[in-house]
C-alpha cells in the first residue's frame, strides 16, 4: 500500500465529509442520530488510547505511570498540552532510571 | 488572541503527528502534505497508528469516516448561517476544523472572514507543529522509538477535555474495554470500529436513561 495513496485517500474522505454538510444545508438530521454521533470522538479516541498504551506494554510500567501523570495534569489544568508535556516528562524520567 | 488556546493544542499534536508519521514510514513530504490537505489531528494520528500495524486501506478509510462522522454536522451548521458560493464552500470545507468553527461561532454572529481567519490560523499552527515534529526526528532519530507512546498519550490528552459528562465517561469506558478485547482477536481497524459502535450505543443509552431519570425526578 503506497503511503501517497493513503495520504490522498484520507484527505479526499475528510474533504467529502466536510463539504457534504455545506453542500446540502437544508438536510435535517434525526435527533437520535445527532445524539449518537456526539459520542463518536470520545469512543474512537478512548479505543485508540487504550490499544495504543496496551501496545506499549513491552516497555513495562513506564507508559502506564506516565499516562496516569498525564491524566492528573490534564484534569488539574484542563490544558491538553500540559498533559502531553507531563506524560512525556514522566516517561523520560522513568526511562532514564 | 482567541485562537491561542487552540494553537496550544494544535502545535503539540502536530509535533506528535510528525514524529508518528516518520515512525509509520511516511516521507517528510508525504507527512507535511497530509497535514496540508487533511488538517485533522485525530484522523491523521489514527491513520499513522493504523499504518504502523499494516492495516488495509479500506479499514483505515472506514475508521477515518467514522471518526469524521460529525464533520457534516459542522458543515450543516455553517451552511444554515452563511450563504456561500461554491468556491467559498470548497475553501471553507478544506480548512474546516471543529476548533476553528467553535472560536468563530463564539465571537458573535458567524461571518465568513472570521471563520476563514480562524481556519487559516489553525491550518498554520497544525502545519508548523508537523514541521517541528519532522525536524525533531531529523535532529534526534532515536526519538522515533517512542512514537507509539507519544501517539497514545496524544489521544489521551485530546480525550480528557471531552469527558465532561457521565454519558461521555461511560462511552469512553465501554469503547476502551471493547477495543482492548477486540485487539486480541481482530485487526486494529475492526477493533476501533467495533469499539466506536459500542461506545456510541452505551453513551446514547446512558444519556436517554439519565434524561428519563431527570424527568421522573422533576415529576416527584
Amino acid at each position: 500500500m503506497s503511503a501517497l495513496v493513503v495520504v490522498l485517500a484520507v484527505a479526499a474522505s475528510l474533504f467529502a465529509l466536510r463539504l457534504a454538510g455545506l453542500a446540502a444545508p437544508q438536510v435535517r438530521i434525526p435527533p437520535a442520530w445527532d445524539r449518537t454521533l456526539a459520542f463518536v470522538p470520545v469512543s474512537v479516541l478512548a479505543a485508540l488510547a487504550v490499544t495504543g498504551f496496551a501496545g506499549e506494554a513491552r516497555l513495562g510500567m513506564a507508559p502506564f505511570v506516565a499516562a496516569a501523570g498525564a491524566v492528573v495534569a490534564g484534569r488539574r489544568t484542563g490544558r491538553m498540552w500540559v498533559s502531553i508535556v507531563v506524560g512525556i516528562a514522566v516517561f523520560a524520567i522513568l526511562g532514564a532510571v | 488572541m482567541a485562537m491561542m488556546p487552540l494553537w496550544a493544542g494544535a502545535i503539540p499534536s502536530g509535533i506528535a503527528f510528525g514524529l508518528a508519521a516518520r515512525a509509520a514510514g511516511l516521507g517528510v513530504a508525504q507527512a507535511q502534505m497530509m497535514s496540508g490537505l487533511a488538517i485533522s489531528a485525530a484522523a491523521q494520528l489514527t491513520v499513522v497508528a493504523l499504518m504502523r500495524v499494516h492495516t488495509p486501506l479500506l479499514l483505515v478509510l472506514a475508521t477515518v469516516l467514522t471518526l469524521g462522522a460529525e464533520l457534516p454536522l459542522l458543515g450543516l451548521a455553517i451552511g444554515r448561517r452563511l450563504r456561500l458560493t461554491w468556491p467559498q464552500r470548497v475553501l471553507v470545507a478544506w480548512l474546516l476544523t471543529d476548533g476553528a468553527y467553535g472560536v468563530a461561532a463564539a465571537l458573535g454572529p458567524l461571518e465568513l472572514p472570521v471563520l476563514l481567519g480562524a481556519e487559516s490560523s489553525m491550518f498554520v499552527a497544525w502545519n508548523v507543529g508537523t514541521a517541528l515534529g519532522l525536524a525533531a526526528v531529523r535532529a534526534v532519530p532515536g526519538v522515533v522509538g517512542a512514537a507509539g507512546f507519544v501517539v497514545a498519550l496524544t489521544f489521551l490528552a485530546v480525550l480528557l477535555p471531552l469527558l465532561r459528562s457521565r454519558p461521555a465517561v461511560v462511552a469512553a469506558a465501554v469503547a476502551g474495554a471493547v477495543a482492548l478485547g477486540l485487539s486480541r482477536v481482530a485487526p486494529a481497524g475492526v477493533g476501533v470500529l467495533g469499539a466506536a459502535l459500542a461506545g456510541c450505543g452505551a453513551g446514547s443509552l446512558t444519556l436517554v436513561g439519565g434524561g428519563r431519570r431527570s424527568a421522573a425526578r422533576s415529576l416527584t
